[in-house]
């Protein structure tokens, strides 16, 4: 399934979201941001479970706010804040899956929660953050959703139990045409992961790039005041300056690296770049 | 719909204390003689507060979004809402009801004739209560767990006075008094007025609630 948004508007007090992006039939796509940055505000968009001031937002095609309740079947989804209610336990929600899924997986899902060693008869709002987040990722992949759009699903999870969540996620998008939308705090998770990653900051996305790209070709140089005059500025993106050290950023580390030897290239991630785009300025 | 219904009969058995009281208290009732009427009228106020509780059970923990994330309108949601409370209101009213009748022919020995003028008698109370419920469901929507509580307070007031002056008003002989007053209305047309208002009210509740649910963000 294919997801698009097209400058979409919301707005809260000073804070503007305004947002365009897509994800691409059998594509993940990340979406990177700190808190406040309007990850959950685009996440709740898509959904319909906030109105948007201005754009829209189509999945395969069509307005997601005339999606009907099969159509909805097909998208799964992980609130960063919001789960069934605390109330309910596993036992209560199988049956109400399965009314709610024609096509839920109860085996699957049962066997996954056995494996991850969920409790079937206690309150949910009981569980420990990392058993809440695990039921909620399961409950997503149980019904054979096209399209998942999960936010922060890896939260409060050990390095073990994300790496379980991480596996599931893998397994899900082996079957074609399947493509998920996914928000974290943790780089490491959306580097190994996303296919292509946003970056949101303010309401605004600040960078779309696929994670080979970032991975390979983004750099981030640290030069004297010296070096900074001398080199080549035309493919550096942003730049600070750290006491007497210019930091910068750039998209063709390996220019840089033939040209100029003695100059410090760090290898960029998603943090460093992420980084520097939000505090560096423009060349 | 179905979905939402298990789920709410999930968190209705989930109340098991409450439930047990009530239902203690439906067989200790006529045992202790109270007046049927408020044994009918108690246990639908206790049942359909009950279903009503589940709104403040879906938001806990900001669940309502996580619910409207899932293959469900808000429609859905709201007409859900208001088919358990009808369906509540049924049981709540026949399980009283049978009780009672029950315990007349069992412990009192009353005739077919006065059992039959009682239950008629009782008929009158589902409207009313109906009315309330009517009133409660929509501010619960609106203003949640919390502010709801009050308005609770206040419609378990009306509905109290609403009891009180009922009672009075229904009573066989002063219904018949009061038809006679009203210019030649009997008390089965009385019941339809009452029943008829019961229907206007929940035409206007409903259209109420699906336009503040409507209207939600979540």
């Amino acid at each position: 399934m294919e997801l698009q948004i097209k400058e979409i508007k919301k707005q809260y007090g000073k804070f503007q979201l305004d947002v365009t992006m897509e994800v691409q039939p059998g594509q993940i796509t990340g979406l990177v941001g700190k808190n406040g940055a309007g990850k959950s505000t685009t996440f709740k968009s898509i959904l319909g479970l906030i109105r948007v001031e201005g754009g829209e937002i189509l999945l395969d095609g069509k307005p997601v706010t005339t999606l009907s309740n099969e159509e909805k079947e097909k998208i799964g989804v992980v609130l960063s804040n919001s789960n069934f209610s605390g109330w309910l336990t596993i036992s209560d929600i199988v049956p109400v899956l399965r009314s709610m899924y024609a096509q839920f997986e109860e085996d699957f899902f049962l066997t996954q929660c056995d494996k991850m060693e969920l409790p079937m008869k206690k309150p949910i709002k009981e569980f420990s953050t990392g058993m809440a987040a695990k039921l909620k990722v399961l409950v997503a992949i149980s019904h054979k959703a096209q399209f998942l759009i999960l936010d922060e699903p890896t939260s409060g999870l050990d390095v073990m139990a994300r790496n379980e969540i991480l596996d599931l996620l893998r397994d899900y998008m082996t079957e074609d045409n399947r493509s998920i939308l996914i928000s974290s705090h943790i780089s490491s998770d959306l580097e190994t992961l996303c296919d292509d990653l946003y970056m949101i900051d303010d309401g605004k996305i600040v960078m779309h790039e696929e994670t080979d790209v970032l991975l390979a070709d983004y750099g981030v140089l640290k030069l004297s005041e010296a070096q900074y005059e001398k080199i080549d500025k035309e493919y550096l993106l942003k730049i600070r300056k750290d006491n007497n050290t210019f930091v910068c950023l750039t998209k063709e580390k390996a220019f840089y690296a033939e040209n100029y030897p003695e100059a410090v290239i760090e290898k960029g991630n998603i943090d460093d770049v992420f980084a520097m785009m939000i505090q560096g300025e423009e060349r | 719909m179905k979905g939402l219904l298990i789920k709410d009969w999930k968190l209705l058995t989930r109340q098991k204390t409450t439930l047990l009281i009530m239902l203690l208290l439906l067989f200790l009732f006529p045992v202790l003689e109270m007046d049927v009427g408020f044994v009918v009228s108690y246990t639908m106020i206790i049942i359909l507060f009950q279903t009503v509780s589940t709104v403040s059970y879906d938001d806990f923990d900001n669940g309502m979004a996580f619910l409207f994330a899932l293959p469900i309108g808000r429609k859905t949601y709201v007409r859900e809402k208001y088919v358990l409370g009808l369906m509540a209101a049924v049981f709540g009213w026949i399980l009283s009801v049978v009780i009672n009748v029950v315990f007349m022919l069992v412990m009192s020995n009353e005739d077919a004739g006065t059992i039959g003028r009682v239950v008629l008698s009782l008929v009158l109370i589902f409207p009313v209560m109906l009315l309330m419920w009517e009133i409660l469901l929509p501010m619960q929507l609106k203003f949640g767990a919390e502010k709801a509580r009050v308005v609770m307070f206040i419609v378990v007031g009306v509905g109290a006075a609403a009891m009180v002056i009922g009672e009075k008003v229904i009573t066989a002989q002063q219904a018949e008094k009061l038809s006679y007053m009203m210019a030649g209305v009997t008390p089965s047309q009385a019941a339809i007025a009452l029943f008829a208002l019961a229907l206007a009210g929940l035409l206007i509740s409903y259209t109420s609630s699906v336009r503040i649910m409507e209207k939600k963000e979540y």
